[in-house]
């Protein structure tokens, strides 16, 4: 009798050691967390992917956080290299059981943190009396749009951190030579970039009107440009695949067939654009630095919304990565959202969009003393993007979703390089997006 | 006398006997870093990979499938088994098209550089260099001498009348190209590995023959100058003393440069990582780099190791078979 008591009396023991070492369920009571008072000292990691200048500014940041927060909070910033190399990290660090308190991510990347139920729910963080948002609604709707995951139950699972938007990059010089006006539509787009296009006599392209990396989330901003969805409404199958996408892909395959546009290899387009020998490229609000990096003599540029068919409902894709609070203990969690909170603040979002080139997540920021000052001394595109937040969509943020981004770009790539119409292209890539989308339900 | 033997006998025998194990203990003493190294390095990952590929694991450890991952990969998934036999296809092809190229050709350089010629060492150097030059930059090297608009591959094409091509970034077959460009349409059967995989072929033959050069000099310096001499007073050609004399000593050699030189090509990664990543299309999207993509980029790691253990079956397979049809065709002195 002894015994079996004893051997029941182990086995609860290990049970409860197994059941607290798993993570806990998502539903967890957090909102009494997030009201709890820190006296001791907390100290917490952020894994991130921010290199040269913007881990600079980060740092910088992170010392200011850690010399004023007033309750003991320290936070380490760790670069674990680019994106992938970041993700990589940060799934072995689940597989081991060994996680840091913040992780910066893309939402698909949080949506696979989620899965292995080691990210804290924000929601009840946000609207907790003591430690919450008292002016949520001065933080941009689409950043909480994409940090809000109806796959898991419309939690909000992450936070703004490194946010970016796409864009287009004009030559102004070489609209001006022509008389031409930046592009609003699509049908002026095609005519401006056939107009600003040399070729020489033979009909060799020796200016190319624009420069068309095949991206996924290029793509992605087409269709919405267009007027198109990207998810079907219960999120469980693609809608990019219509007749916005076939559009998309038809004017990138006829430019690019016809000689005028140009699919670059790497980021060569950035030096071409810089030197005065590209009309437009799209791409995203934090490729600013490398662009003024390239402009060698005197160029003027600037950034304005993408084509749209109807330019009064414009729509583009919001970009960039976010931060999340894994699981720990609940003071180390209060602590890392304390940090979030702050890093989102006016003053610091204001601040961060000065030294990073990303884009400050609050609209208040604007009105900013040191943000103005910065938009009108040193970074006017700066500002023209800023103008443009509110046109962001958030790209989809369900599981499975960075598989599907490869399959856009093999589909541009397919019909770039003749092995595809347009419309074989799209069907096909729908049907592998939407298998996908099944094998991650 | 006759107890004095008993006495030291059974002394003897334990004075042997504790040599022998300080000699065993001394023996495992040696051995233990290495096995402890190997062990935990390499024998327990990859038990435990065998161990992973048998659940649904997907970030983090699900259902028990037993061969159920091996089954998808291989004819139940109609996606990962297109993608699963799509990567050997390519990872044979490319062996295909670099293993027999490598080794002829460092067959012809290592025979040259064993005769007399002036400046031998300097040339063995030169020929050696791309083989301790680090694989990733060289492979960066390669991608801008084959940049479609300022890359040297293209420049020199022009010179020859030859319009400018994509290298790394074309999905389509080389034979698709060269008949395209005489007016041809190929079907997509007859298309060829794509000009990226060709491209990533002409890296790895320059980044590994030199290795396989030093091989064969030793194996050429191992063979004896009698039978040179022996061939050549019997009134032999050189070409008769290549073909009937070097080629058949040498064959030990040349089995273990092409056993070595495949199970290199099957487990390359690097430089398909750098120049392609396994793009334009999947045309370059070996095995190994599908282990990769399904392990780390997709988070399915019950499937990435259960594509890392039949890519190890196939190799073993594979060398298995060569040791089988070759073993016997090799020429020992």
């Amino acid at each position: 009798m002894r015994v079996k008591a004893a051997l029941l009396a182990t086995l609860m023991v290990i049970a409860s050691a197994c059941s607290s070492a798993a993570p806990a369920p998502l539903t967890s009571a957090l909102s009494t967390d997030a009201d709890i008072d820190l006296t001791a000292p907390t100290a917490i990691t952020l894994w991130h992917g921010l290199s040269g200048s913007q881990q600079k500014a980060l740092d910088e940041l992170v010392a200011e956080f850690n010399a004023t927060n007033g309750k003991k909070i320290t936070v380490t910033a760790l670069l674990q290299g680019n994106y992938t190399q970041l993700y990589q990290k940060t799934l072995g660090a689940i597989q081991a059981g060994s996680l840091p308190e913040l992780a910066h991510a893309y939402e698909s990347f949080v949506a696979d943190y989620t899965k292995a139920g080691v990210v804290v729910d924000l929601g009840p963080y946000v609207a907790s009396k003591k430690n919450g948002l008292s002016d949520k609604d001065d933080i941009y709707k689409p950043y909480f749009d994409t940090n809000t995951f109806p796959q898991f139950g419309n939690k909000l699972l992450s936070f703004p951190f490194s946010k970016s938007m796409f864009v287009m990059y004009v030559n102004d010089d070489m609209l001006k030579a022509k008389g031409l006006k930046t592009p609003q539509t699509w049908d002026e787009f095609d005519k401006a970039v056939q107009a600003l296009t040399i070729k020489d006599a033979a009909g060799k392209t020796t200016q190319y009107g624009w420069a068309v990396p095949l991206g996924a989330s290029d793509f992605n901003a087409w269709v919405l440009s267009r007027g198109g969805n990207l998810m079907s409404a219960d999120q469980k199958t693609v809608a990019w695949n219509g007749k916005e996408g076939v559009e998309a892909v038809r004017i990138i395959d006829r430019l690019v067939k016809g000689g005028y546009a140009q699919v670059p290899k790497g980021y060569d387009y950035q030096n071409d654009f810089g030197a005065g020998k590209l009309a437009f490229f799209m791409g995203s609000t934090s490729t600013r630095p490398f662009i003024k990096d390239a402009i060698k003599g005197p160029l003027n540029w600037s950034i304005a919304q993408i084509p749209q068919t109807d330019p009064a409902k414009a729509h583009t894709v919001q970009y960039g990565a976010n931060v999340a609070v894994l699981k720990s203990t609940p003071e180390k969690q209060l602590a890392s959202w304390l940090f979030v909170k702050w890093f989102n603040d006016k003053e610091r979002t204001a601040k961060w969009a000065t030294t990073s080139y990303y884009m400050p997540a609050r609209k208040t920021a604007a009105e900013s003393a040191l943000l103005k000052e910065y938009w009108a001394k040193t970074d006017t595109q700066g500002k023209q993007a800023f103008d443009l937040l509110a046109t962001t969509v958030p790209e989809p943020n369900v599981r499975g979703q960075q598989d599907i981004r490869d399959v856009i770009q093999d589909a541009l790539t397919a019909v770039t390089a003749g092995k595809s119409t347009p419309e074989d292209a799209m069907k096909t890539a729908g049907d592998k997006a939407n298998a996908i989308l099944k094998d991650n339900q | 006398m006759t107890v004095q033997v008993r006495a030291e006998g059974p002394s003897r025998r334990n004075a042997r006997r504790r040599r022998r194990i300080g000699e065993h203990l001394w023996a495992y003493g040696l051995l233990a870093p290495v096995i402890v190294i190997l062990g935990v390095f390499k024998i327990f990952p990859a038990f435990y990979a065998f161990y992973i590929s048998l659940f649904r694991w997907d970030i983090i450890q699900g259902a028990f499938r037993g061969l159920g991952n091996y089954g998808d990969i291989l004819y139940e998934n109609p996606t990962r088994a297109e993608a699963f036999w799509r990567s050997l296809s390519t990872t044979f092809t490319y062996g295909l098209f670099t293993v027999p190229l490598e080794m002829g050709l460092a067959l012809v350089v290592a025979f040259l550089l064993f005769g007399k010629l002036r400046g031998r060492g300097v040339y063995r150097t030169l020929y050696y260099l791309p083989y301790v030059t680090s694989t990733v930059a060289a492979a960066v090297i390669f991608n801008w001498l084959f940049h479609p608009q300022y890359g040297i591959a293209n420049a020199i094409l022009g010179l020859v009348g030859v319009g400018p091509q994509k290298w790394y970034d074309e999905p389509r077959g080389l034979f698709e190209l060269a008949a395209s460009a005489a007016g041809v349409a190929l079907p997509d059967w007859a298309a060829g590995p794509s000009l990226a995989l060709v491209g990533i072929c002409a890296f790895s033959i320059w980044h590994y023959f030199g290795y396989q050069v030093i091989i064969f000099l030793a194996g050429l310096g191992n063979i004896s100058n009698e039978y040179y001499e022996a061939a050549r007073l019997d009134g032999a050609s050189e070409r008769q003393v290549f073909r009937l004399i070097t080629l058949p000593l040498l064959s030990p050699t040349t089995f273990f440069v092409f056993t070595i030189a495949t199970i290199g090509v099957l487990r390359e990664f690097n430089a398909f990582y750098i120049l392609t990543n396994g793009g334009p299309l999947d045309t370059t999207r070996t095995t190994g780099l599908l282990v990769f993509k399904t392990f780390y980029q997709q988070g399915q790691l019950g499937l990435g190791s259960a594509v890392a253990f039949l890519l190890a079956l196939a190799i073993l397979a594979f060398t298995l078979t060569q040791q089988r049809v070759l073993a016997s065709r090799v020429t020992y002195e």
